[in-house]
């Protein structure tokens, strides 16, 4: 029985080393994790989700959604931005410092510039040096790089505190369909994502997700219409009857709204984009107006960097294939406003020709939940930014385009917005 | 393998004679005693291995056409999907497993099983909580953690029927009559006692009372690790290390070197599977790459053992019988363990992960490799134990071409989909969907493989359930005919009494 006994003893010894590596360290090193505080800033991170949202992750669960989808956000590693932030009084110096650090800039430079992009920390380091020795101030952006982050699924990687308050963690561990750590940045309209339940297709053409008919029942609708009855695009919608999430649809619904990954924190450092709710702690706030800049544009700068940034790109060159541009679009130069307040207040679905392109898209009603005032300003913000020269934007506009479509819109498809005279 | 050369003298294949009908008076009283526990863990085990697959085939449609059940929730993708492998792993591989290697332990250790009525009953629990476990899956009560997705009440069914089986298989380890042992010897008894210990924990941690936060991702991923990699491989290279050497003739290449393979294996293997990835202090992924890199070793050196026994074998069988199916399964263990070694190297992670690379290397892994191997150890070794030879041989041929063309029609396209769509989901300016759209068509070649894997499971079921019968009904010939005999022969009743106390036991 000797030799039984050293097997025994070598599985044990073996399988021991493992367990005290990857069950007891854990535990010992993250099992009493507190929440951490976000990066220059006083709020902690994160905090805990809505009652709703809590429930969601259990139909998440229980419906398998982790076996198509995973949360978790791979980051390469982070470049630098210089962000020139005042020229000072010596503009001409600041001007050549400038120009010393990157030859490739255009002759004049204003404020709020980009001097150098994606850089090393270092180089970073050494360009503010010499413009701030030149009188002027810049600022280093930090910016997280790879595929999973140009894509627009978060502004940084995932790391070990996002998962703080999941349970069960399902990280997923295959993309069948598109990772879903930041869903709330990216598509934070709850009619759009209960629609994509209950008929994905309708939304994304070719989608291979099965459509989740049983999270919602069909009803004759009474006397009133009820409130939480879904908003369809025109094929879907039947006669006389209206489509109710189920508890559980709607708690899913307020699960995937609960994700984000955009917060920094210390061990994954990234520079929100300026006015972004991340930047903000959850609140828009308008950041400082530059000289010759009014306030609404300032507004319309916050709510773009957190609404419309993540797909159009704070640069408004969309992606390519992807998100149209907004920087020389038609669509948004166009005289008036009555097109393009009704993309953003109900939707976009299906395709339609953009800059000399086609486009199959399906953008949900960002500006649905504006108010008049800040849909007036982002859209005047993107109007007048990037080279886009058209007129700003009123929200008694606004208020008049949300008037003539309705209180519940369908999505607008290409045929019907061409319609609209502009 | 000196205790391999001496304990079998009933080994030349096919060569051997097995009585055609009636309950075998002729059946070793090893063979005999593992008769009932042995066909009732096969027997469910058949039943969940096409069970199994017509849920992966069901699966595997949605990709095609996402309305196809929709309605139904039983049967949405992300229920069906882990029901369909769990259903493999736990309720075909498993129970396989540990048939083959109770009738392993009792063979090597020439020690007839006893008390065979508590292995009987342990399968059939053991089946109780597998059909627990799915009905629990199906109906959205599953954990949430993969490979560890049955509600507890089916895990807690499986743990005792797990314990129970372990237990009489470590009995009759302990009353072996020979008592050198064998390589397979070390290779069963590490992983008898692997599995307790990594479900317990996994389930305790996880399901009872739960870790916090990403710890939960860390133990979910060792644990699906020590079980899909460490334990297949343990049970499945422990049979196989006994089978090759009957098979081709020559004794293994060598008695050292399989040791050594199972001491990296355990020393090594046990460390991997968290991906580089991974949301967890950079530690935990640096150290599993790291010990995926040396699982080289005993990968390799099994692929060499197998080689140099196989090769110049001096037994020759027909294309297709149980040598075939282990061969292939040998083959298909150092592949898929090559290609998990090749996922924890973080820059081959960078394309392949969350990419369809991930499942067909897990479906070589369990289909290739492990149920290959014991559907030749099965095919092999029931007869024996049953004492009937099975009812259409020549199926058992078709069934291993059958699922030789169904894995590689499975594995490969799904491999170099999952390639191919990595690559795509790299590049930023390819949309999603574009991405997706590359890899249908690898999706669907993997579903006709995975129809011919149903239809090879089938055939393995008809000739299971098919031998099954036949005993059952010669059981109750044979008693019937006890019962009208004469009284006055005594003969007679005592050989009823004989075989129906075999039966019981």
């Amino acid at each position: 029985m000797k030799n039984g006994a050293l097997i025994f003893l070598a599985a044990f010894i073996a399988l021991g080393g493992s367990w005290c590596g990857f069950v007891l360290a854990p535990q010992l090193q993250l099992g009493g994790a507190k929440q951490t505080t976000v990066l220059n800033s006083s709020n902690v991170y994160p905090v805990g989700r809505p009652g709703g949202a809590n429930l969601g992750l259990q139909a998440y669960r229980a419906n398998g959604c982790a076996a198509c989808h995973t949360k978790q956000v791979r980051q390469d590693g982070v470049a630098c931005d210089v962000i020139l932030v005042d020229a000072g009084k010596n503009r001409t110096a600041v001007q050549a410092a400038a120009m010393a650090v990157n030859p490739a800039l255009p002759g004049l430079i204003g404020s709020r510039q980009t001097i150098l992009q994606h850089v090393s920390k270092a180089d970073a380091d050494a360009a503010v040096g010499k413009i701030s020795a030149a009188g002027g101030r810049a600022e280093i952006s930090i910016i997280a790089t790879g595929p999973d982050i140009a894509r627009g699924w978060g502004l940084r990687g995932s790391v070990a505190e996002d998962f703080l308050y999941d349970n069960p963690v399902q990280p997923g561990s295959l993309r069948a369909g598109p990772d879903l750590a930041d869903e709330a940045s990216r598509l934070p309209d709850i009619n759009w994502q209960l629609v994509h339940l209950y008929a994905p297709r309708s939304l994304v053409a070719g989608s291979m997700m099965p459509p989740y008919r049983y999270l919602f029942e069909v009803r004759k609708i009474g006397r009133k219409p009820s409130p939480d009855a879904l908003m369809l695009p025109p094929e879907l919608v039947q006669a006389g009857r209206e489509i109710i999430p189920k508890p559980e649809a709607k708690e899913l619904a307020e699960y995937l709204l609960s994700l984000r990954v955009d917060v920094p924190l210390p061990d994954a450092p990234v520079t929100p984009p300026a006015g972004s709710r991340a930047s903000t702690g959850g609140e828009l706030t308008s950041s400082s107006a530059e000289p010759g800049e009014d306030a609404m544009f300032v507004r319309g700068r916050a709510v773009y960097g957190s609404l419309c940034g993540l797909c159009h790109g704070n640069d408004g060159l969309g992606k390519p294939s992807q998100v149209p541009p907004l920087a020389g679009s038609e669509w948004v130069n166009a005289k008036g406003i009555q097109r393009l307040a009704r993309i953003s207040l109900a939707g976009l679905n299906g395709k339609i020709q953009a800059e000399g392109r086609d486009w199959n898209l399906s953008m949900a009603a960002m500006g649905a939940a504006l108010s008049d005032a800040d849909l007036a300003a982002v859209l005047t913000y993107v109007r007048q930014s990037w080279g886009n020269q058209a007129g700003a934007v009123t929200a008694d506009e606004v208020q008049a385009v949300r008037v003539a479509i309705g209180e519940r819109p369908q999505p607008m498809t290409g045929e019907q917005l061409k319609s609209v005279t502009e | 393998m000196s205790a391999s050369e001496k304990t079998d003298s009933n080994f030349g294949g096919a060569s051997v004679p097995v009585p055609q009908c009636g309950i075998s008076s002729l059946a070793p009283p090893i063979d005999a005693s593992l008769r009932v526990p042995l066909l009732a863990l096969f027997g469910g085990a058949a039943f969940w291995l096409v069970a199994g697959s017509v849920l992966a085939m069901i699966a595997s449609i949605k990709f095609h056409a996402p309305d196809f059940l929709a309605a139904c929730p039983w049967l949405t993708y992300g229920r069906v999907q882990p029901a369909a492998d769990d259903a493999l792993l736990y309720g075909f591989c498993m129970p396989a497993g540990l048939g083959v290697a109770l009738w392993l332990f009792a063979q090597l250790g020439q020690a007839p099983l006893r008390g065979a009525i508590v292995p009987v009953v342990a399968a059939k629990l053991w089946h109780l909580g597998v059909l627990i476990g799915l009905a629990g899956i199906l109906s959205g009560h599953s954990t949430g953690f993969a490979w560890l997705e049955f509600p507890r009440a089916g895990s807690v069914i499986l743990f005792f029927a797990y314990l129970l089986l372990a237990l009489w298989a470590m009995m009759n380890f302990a009353a072996r009559r020979e008592r050198a042992l064998y390589p397979s010897h070390w290779f069963l008894v590490a992983a008898l006692f692997w599995f307790p210990w990594i479900y317990s924990t996994a389930n305790l941690f996880l399901v009872a009372c739960p870790a916090r936060g990403v710890v939960q991702f860390a133990i979910n991923s060792w644990f699906a690790n020590n079980l899909l990699f460490v334990w297949l491989a343990l049970v499945g290279i422990g049979a196989a290390f006994y089978f090759l050497p009957k098979f081709s003739g020559r004794p293994l290449q060598s008695y050292y070197f399989a040791l050594f393979a199972f001491g990296t294996l355990v020393l090594f293997g046990t460390w991997c599977g968290i991906p580089p990835g991974a949301p967890l202090p950079a530690w935990m992924p640096t150290l599993s790459s790291v010990a995926a890199t040396l699982t080289v070793v005993p990968v390799l050196a099994v692929g060499v053992i197998t080689w140099q026994t196989v090769c110049n074998s001096t037994h020759c069988e027909p294309k297709g019988g149980p040598f075939c199916f282990i061969r292939f399964g040998l083959a298909s263990f150092v592949l898929s363990s090559l290609m998990l070694i090749a996922t924890a190297c973080p820059r081959i992670s960078r394309v392949t992960e969350f990419t369809w690379f991930g499942p067909a290397q897990t479906q070589l892994q369990l289909y290739g490799f492990f149920a290959m191997t014991m559907f030749g150890a099965i095919y092999h070794l029931l007869p024996r134990v049953a004492g009937f030879e099975f009812p259409f041989p020549k199926l058992a041929h078709i069934h291993f071409w059958v699922s030789l063309l169904g894995v590689v029609l499975l594995v490969l396209p799904l491999a170099i989909g999952g390639v191919e769509q990595g690559l795509k989901l790299n590049h930023p300016d390819i949309g999603f969907m574009d991405a997706m759209k590359a890899t249908l068509p690898f999706l669907r070649v993997s579903t006709i493989g995975l129809m011919l894997l149903l239809f090879g499971n089938l055939l393995f079921a008809l000739n299971i359930f098919g031998l099954a019968f036949v005993w059952e009904k010669a059981l109750v010939k044979k008693a019937f005919a006890a019962m009208t005999a004469p009284l006055e022969k005594p003969s007679a009743s005592a050989s009823l009494r004989r075989d129906q106390g075999e039966v019981r036991s």
